[in-house]
């Protein structure tokens, strides 16, 4: 019998790689003394193995400084998450899918949340929302849930209000330790849109900003202890109409 | 709470330094470096909020490229794929010049294509076991298989490999 034939590509894989078992490192190296077939196997194995680790280590320097792009992100010793992980993970898969690669890398935590709702959002397609067809009495409960976390009312009829935005339903989000209410519509033309209420700052006023983020159409405003972020599609007109809407009936 | 303070805090202090070997492994995973920059980073925010689970003393690093690897396949593969259109992207990843020796930088470069578009599995084999040194057993763990699937990969890899490596070794001597 062939001694070659008496060692599979693994066991001589084990071998070059210093890792066989003592019994098999042995045979392998008794057949070696009489087996050129053998030798011919393993030398049709070899790889360059310090080429590798070398090319690899070229590598190393291309990662991201630690301090610049991650120290910031890393929740704080023994605290509270700074964000939630499910806008986090949502935000990321967004990112790894392309639509904002380097965004979370520049990303610092005191964008606010703005910045995170925005990348949810994004998120967002036609479908997400196409097939959301609540009973009254469903929405009746949502919207009810959403003003007890908040605070404070968020009326059916005011949501209602803005000609071109079809309501479709109210999320309890929350962001750090605060609620984060998202009120979700389409849009005439199919575009996802969200009302995102969340409280303010102390003593904060604003009125209406227009203003783009991830590249859709949003407008934020200040008013009765809440601040609130309008997005969705590339709408301008639609945004800032249905911001002034939403501005004098909430 | 004394461990779990030493576990957070042995995870905190020991991310810095593992960091760069991290991401190059979320490159070998993910195929591109944004994404490898961005489970690099994610991975690190989950470490810190899953610190309570790593044991302190043991290897933070075979804990962290065990994540990144979890992490990759149950969270962010798919939608990559399904949104990416493929993850065959290996050839976007901008790799080093080496400036001064042009032929030192032609053949690493060379070595890391040849390495890095290997089939995935065989990929993720031999960059732990040749590139970051884990015997099989600490890969097997790393990539939760059995010991003999990474010898096969590995095997499987060196097969591939081994011709061309020879090959570009004689071309540019």
């Amino acid at each position: 019998m062939n001694g070659t034939q008496r060692f599979s590509d693994e066991e001589l894989v084990a071998f070059l790689d210093g890792q066989a078992e003592p019994e098999s490192a042995r045979a392998i190296e008794r057949a070696l003394a009489t087996d050129a077939d053998l030798a011919a196997r393993l030398n049709g194995l070899h790889i360059d193995m310090a080429g590798i680790r070398e090319a690899f280590d070229g590598l190393l320097p291309l990662a991201p400084a630690f301090d610049e792009k991650v120290e910031g992100l890393l929740p704080p010793a023994g605290g509270r998450k700074r964000l939630p992980m499910a806008v986090a993970a949502t935000a990321l898969m967004c990112l790894m899918a392309g639509a904002g690669a380097g965004w979370f890398a520049g990303t610092r935590q005191d964008e606010g949340w703005q910045s995170f709702a925005a990348t949810y959002h994004s998120l967002y397609v036609n479908d997400t929302l196409a097939s959301v067809h609540q009973p009254d009495a469903e929405i009746a409960a949502d919207l009810a849930r959403s003003s007890k976390a908040l605070g404070r009312e968020i009326g059916e009829g005011a949501i209602r209000r803005v000609a071109g935005l079809d309501f479709r339903r109210a999320q309890i989000l929350g962001f750090g330790d605060q609620p984060l209410i998202q009120l979700a519509f389409l849009s005439n033309a199919g575009a996802p849109v969200a009302l995102c209420i969340t409280r303010a700052g102390p003593a904060s006023r604003s009125g209406i900003e227009m203003k783009r983020l991830r590249g859709m159409s949003a407008a934020s405003w200040i008013k009765g202890d809440y601040e609130y972020l309008l997005i969705g599609g590339h709408d301008d007109g639609l945004i800032e109409r249905a911001a002034a809407t939403f501005a004098e009936s909430l | 709470m004394a461990w779990r303070r030493s576990a957070e805090s042995e995870v905190r202090h020991g991310l810095k330094a593992v960091f760069a070997r991290l991401w190059r492994y979320c490159l070998v995973l993910t195929g591109s470096r944004d994404r490898a920059d961005d489970l690099a980073q994610l991975v690190c925010v989950r470490a810190l909020e899953k610190a309570a689970h790593f044991t302190p003393g043991s290897h933070l690093d075979r804990w962290l490229f065990r994540m990144a690897q979890r992490v990759w396949f149950n969270e962010l593969r798919s939608d990559a794929v399904r949104r990416g259109g493929g993850l065959a992207s290996v050839d976007d990843v901008d790799l080093p010049d080496h400036g001064a020796d042009p032929e030192a930088s032609l053949m690493a470069r060379e070595v890391l294509r040849e390495v890095l578009t290997l089939p995935e599995a065989q990929r993720f084999a031999v960059a732990l076991v040749y590139v970051e040194g884990y015997s099989y057993k600490e890969a097997a763990e790393i990539l939760d298989i059995p010991i003999g699937t990474v010898m096969s990969r590995l095997a499987a890899a060196r097969t591939r490999i081994a011709g061309r490596f020879e090959h570009e070794r004689r071309g540019l001597g």
